[in-house]
């Protein structure tokens, strides 16, 4: 297999985002040589009370966006559902994407990144932070695993898909068996500091909790990819089937809809268990955020999403994604940093550095999206598993860098 | 703090594609405008009628027999909005005898010029002056040309009733989704063309990358 | 077996004197971090301060906890608790991800932010001159025997005693037997803790407790789940399979 000649002059032509990304990435590096030579001190702006920051905090959003890999995979393969095959394939780069930016950001937070294999021989079972590990270590396995047919059917080396084809079922079982332990593992991080989380977030149930938003935040994060998929790779050379495919869409959003009533409904019972509904009547900054978690991220989507015709209308569908996803966001940085903050008595705010390394591995992360996509039958029709078609650009043409 | 930052991150990001977007003339797949023929509802069965004893040819022409025994021609829903707003510039006159496959109409969405071809083998009876450029809001009701046909009933098994001819239109929106989404024109382009008309209706048209009406015609409009 | 040791601190005994202060200092390597030692805070060079509150004086220290928060959840086991009862640190084994920092009930560990090798940082009992048979350097220079160290038991026994004689001179409770499960540092005080600055209100359970009622439910969730997950493949298969066939016969 060639490597076909790079279209120089295709790649140099400037465009408003190609250079936003240019600049952000230049930057980043920039950032990531200073964190790396002088020190987390002096790059960021954490402190002994202010330990985890805005990278463990992105740590949990991208973990909680990529919950689709294994949703999707479990709609399609476990509960045969295979109208929604096509979404399978970018949901699993998406999650296999989105851990290796949450695992570089892990490495860059960590203060002796040299040190990052240790939990590979040195065990402490106890430790939730363990178990995150050696999920995540696992699950991108499994991520790998799910994604390879795709790699070997490009190269037409069919011996290893058969195989891998017979213990699909059992590898997504696993897949999404390690998905639950760490995405609900993560709520379980806090569970050791009821003193110090602020009430409104702090609950035994975190895990559940985190474990239910994930879901419907996921499938909303591929609504929401369909979306920028359809905007920024339709029409362009070498893509093919990126238009937005709204029947199956429309039926995830369903799945959306389901999982936030439930999400809901859980935090109104954990709330009067435990008595906490009082604290909603305390004007706070916690509390301000909590309503504007709770509204943007699950009343407005519920009350969108409940109408059959707004689920299906192409922009309620993306504002809906929008909102669920911000509502994924505030929540995941309420728990990690607002609700803390009153306890570390500082207030904290991420330094230039830590934003500026943050913004270029999502970029990074975009592009590898792009470059994968585009010299891999990523999206497919549904027919494709069953019926391989020969017309499919990606799967023969020669790869390309660009 | 730091969750409004992140959140307004998202968001200004998203707010300054749109920007770009706009910029660049181009619209963003969750606004675009919307073209009744991918509407969910109208693969709905109920809502997606197709009129009693009509016969659809795969060149997006329907046929119904009259009382006198003339066949009335017209073009059907899909080929009045396929790719835009279609005006029929041109029609076979009266008195020419056409054979299966030879143009019937001449019509186009905007700048791309398609042909469609007769069904069946007749001799033009009359022609309906009302069709030829002019919006034609139900395309049922407006008939084209009258043939007075030798061969209708032979070909009756090529054509298209009831059942079978809506599950084949919705085929065939099906395939023009994706038709759309290799042919019509790449972006950076589509922002000259779409609006050099200056007459930007609120059907939107889509210009296609060269060549592709042929394509086009190959696809949608051969017998 | 070493016996369990631990420091008992009595904040009416405690002059303010500073020498605790210097003597940890000194006895860790650390350079000088304030010129005023009432006025210097926990950090990567300071494991021992003194507090002034009006003319009362408290010690604030790692309070080397039973069951050490830190070390059930440091994921490479760099915290571990010796056989004497003291909580320390291992920085080669330690990956940096601070986990330990944000899960301490006392918000006792401190990090070197400053170096490109940061190790956590606090108090470790002296464990190096324990194994070498001194007692803490805290402990050791203290002009006034505020700061005790002994067995266990012995501690518990004295601080109980204190109490009981002097009822009036105490309030009638020894912060650190119980708060967070307990630990190897007791203190007493003339007056409630949280005056003192000692966080009050602590869960009198361990804090690994906490994690782990979660992470009991792990094996079933498993378990379950994997059942669960099996079973609707094989059902939806069987469903799918049987509406095909249905199709099938239908379309004969």
């Amino acid at each position: 297999m060639k490597i076909k000649n790079i279209n120089v002059s295709e790649i140099l032509k400037p465009t408003f985002w190609k250079i936003t990304s240019v600049i952000i990435v230049i930057v980043g590096l920039f950032s990531t040589y200073f964190r790396f030579t002088q020190g987390l001190g002096a790059t960021t702006n954490l402190q002994d009370t202010v330990p985890w920051g805005l990278w463990i905090g992105f740590d949990f959003i991208g973990v909680g966006l990529a919950a689709a890999g294994f949703t999707i995979a479990a709609t399609v393969h476990i509960f045969n559902m295979h109208k929604y095959e096509p979404l399978v394939r970018p949901a699993i780069l998406t999650a296999f994407l989105g851990y290796s930016v949450v695992v570089c950001l892990l490495v860059v937070d960590l203060g002796r990144p040299e040190h990052f294999y240790h939990p590979l021989y040195m065990w402490n079972i106890h430790s939730v932070m363990f178990e995150i590990t050696w999920c995540l270590i696992c699950y991108s396995t499994v991520l790998l695993l799910e994604f390879a047919p795709v790699v070997l059917e490009k190269f037409n080396i069919k011996a290893p898909i058969k195989i891998l084809k017979a213990i699909s079922i059992p590898v997504v079982i696993i897949g999404v068996l390690f998905s639950t332990l760490h995405q609900s593992s993560f709520g379980s991080l806090y569970l050791i500091v009821p003193g110090k989380l602020h009430p409104l977030w702090y609950s035994s149930l975190l895990p559940v909790h985190f474990y239910v938003s994930c879901i419907a935040a996921g499938l909303s994060m591929i609504i929401f990819e369909s979306f920028l998929i359809a905007r920024g790779l339709t029409k362009e050379e070498g893509f093919q089937n990126t238009g937005l495919k709204m029947n199956i869409l429309s039926g995830a959003a369903f799945a959306v809809l389901i999982a936030l009533i439930a999400g809901l409904l859980l935090k109104i019972y954990d709330f009067i268990d435990s008595g906490k509904l009082y604290l909603l009547t305390i004007p706070s900054t916690e509390t301000y955020l909590f309503y504007l978690e709770i509204l943007l991220g699950t009343i407005a989507p519920i009350y969108l999403l409940s109408h059959k015709k707004l689920r299906e209308n192409k922009k309620w569908l993306y504002i809906t994604s929008i909102c669920v996803i911000s509502g994924l966001i505030l929540n995941r940085i309420n728990v990690s940093i607002t609700g803390l903050a009153a306890s570390s008595g500082v207030s904290y705010f991420p330094s230039f550095d830590e934003i500026s390394i943050t913004l270029m591995l999502i970029v990074l992360a975009i592009f590898a999206f792009r470059l994968v996509a585009k010299n891999f039958a990523v999206f497919i029709t549904e027919e494709h598993e069953h019926s391989v078609s020969e017309k499919d650009i990606a799967k023969t043409k020669p790869i390309t860098i660009s | 703090m730091v969750a409004i930052f992140v959140l307004t991150a998202f968001l200004f990001f998203i707010l300054v594609d749109l920007v770009v977007l706009k910029f660049q003339g181009k619209y963003h797949p969750a606004f675009e405008p919307t073209f009744s023929q991918f509407d969910l509802s109208m693969f709905e069965k109920n809502r997606f009628v197709i009129p009693q004893n009509t016969l659809f040819s795969k060149g997006h022409t329907w046929l119904k027999e009259d009382e006198n025994g003339l066949v009335n021609i017209g073009i059907d829903e899909f080929g009045m909005t396929a790719l835009g707003m279609l005006t029929i510039s041109n029609c076979a006159l009266a008195g020419k005898t056409l054979k299966r496959g030879d143009i019937l109409f001449e019509g186009n969405y905007g700048n791309n010029k398609v042909k469609f071809l007769s069904p069946i083998s007749g001799t033009v009876q009359s022609v309906n002056p009302d069709i030829l450029s002019k919006n034609i809001s139900d395309p049922y009701k407006n008939w084209g040309v009258q043939l007075l046909s030798k061969d209708f009933s032979e070909n009756r098994d090529k054509f298209f009733s009831g059942n079978d001819a809506v599950n084949w239109i919705k085929k065939e929106y099906i395939k023009l989704k994706s038709f759309l989404d290799t042919h019509a024109l790449k972006p950076e382009l589509a922002g000259e063309t779409m609006f050099d008309g200056g007459t930007l209706s609120n059907d939107m048209l889509y210009s296609l990358v060269d060549k592709s009406t042929s394509d086009f015609e190959k696809e949608f409009l051969s017998l | 077996m070493l016996k369990e040791k631990g420091i008992l601190f009595d904040v009416t005994l405690c002059i303010g004197c500073g020498s605790c202060y210097d003597a940890c200092k000194e006895a860790n390597n650390l350079p000088k971090t304030s010129e005023d030692f009432l006025k210097d805070h926990l950090s990567d060079n300071t494991f021992n301060v003194i507090e002034q509150y009006d003319d009362l004086y408290a010690r604030k220290m790692c309070m080397h906890c039973n069951e050490p928060a830190c070390e059930s959840v440091c994921l490479v086991g760099a915290i571990t608790k010796t056989s004497t009862g003291a909580v320390v640190y291992d920085a080669d084994k330690c990956i940096g991800c601070r986990y330990c920092m944000q899960a301490c009930p006392h918000k006792i560990p401190r990090y070197e932010w400053g170096t490109t090798t940061p190790r956590i940082r606090k108090c470790n009992m002296c464990a190096e001159r324990v194994s070498n048979g001194l007692i803490p350097a805290c402990a050791e220079s203290c002009p006034n025997e505020a700061t005790l160290y002994g067995d266990m038991d012995q501690l518990i026994a004295i601080a109980k005693r204190r109490l009981q004689e002097n009822p009036d001179k105490y309030y009638q409770h020894i912060y650190g037997l119980e708060e967070a499960g307990g630990g190897h540092v007791l203190v007493l005080s003339p007056v409630p803790f949280e005056q003192l600055g000692y966080i009050p209100e602590l869960p009198k359970e361990s804090m690994p407790e906490f994690t782990k009622r979660a992470m009991e439910k792990i094996p079933s969730v498993v378990v379950g789940g994997g059942i669960f997950l099996g079973g609707m493949y094989w059902l939806t298969k069987r469903k799918n399979q049987i509406a095909k066939e249905e199709r099938s016969k239908n379309e004969n």
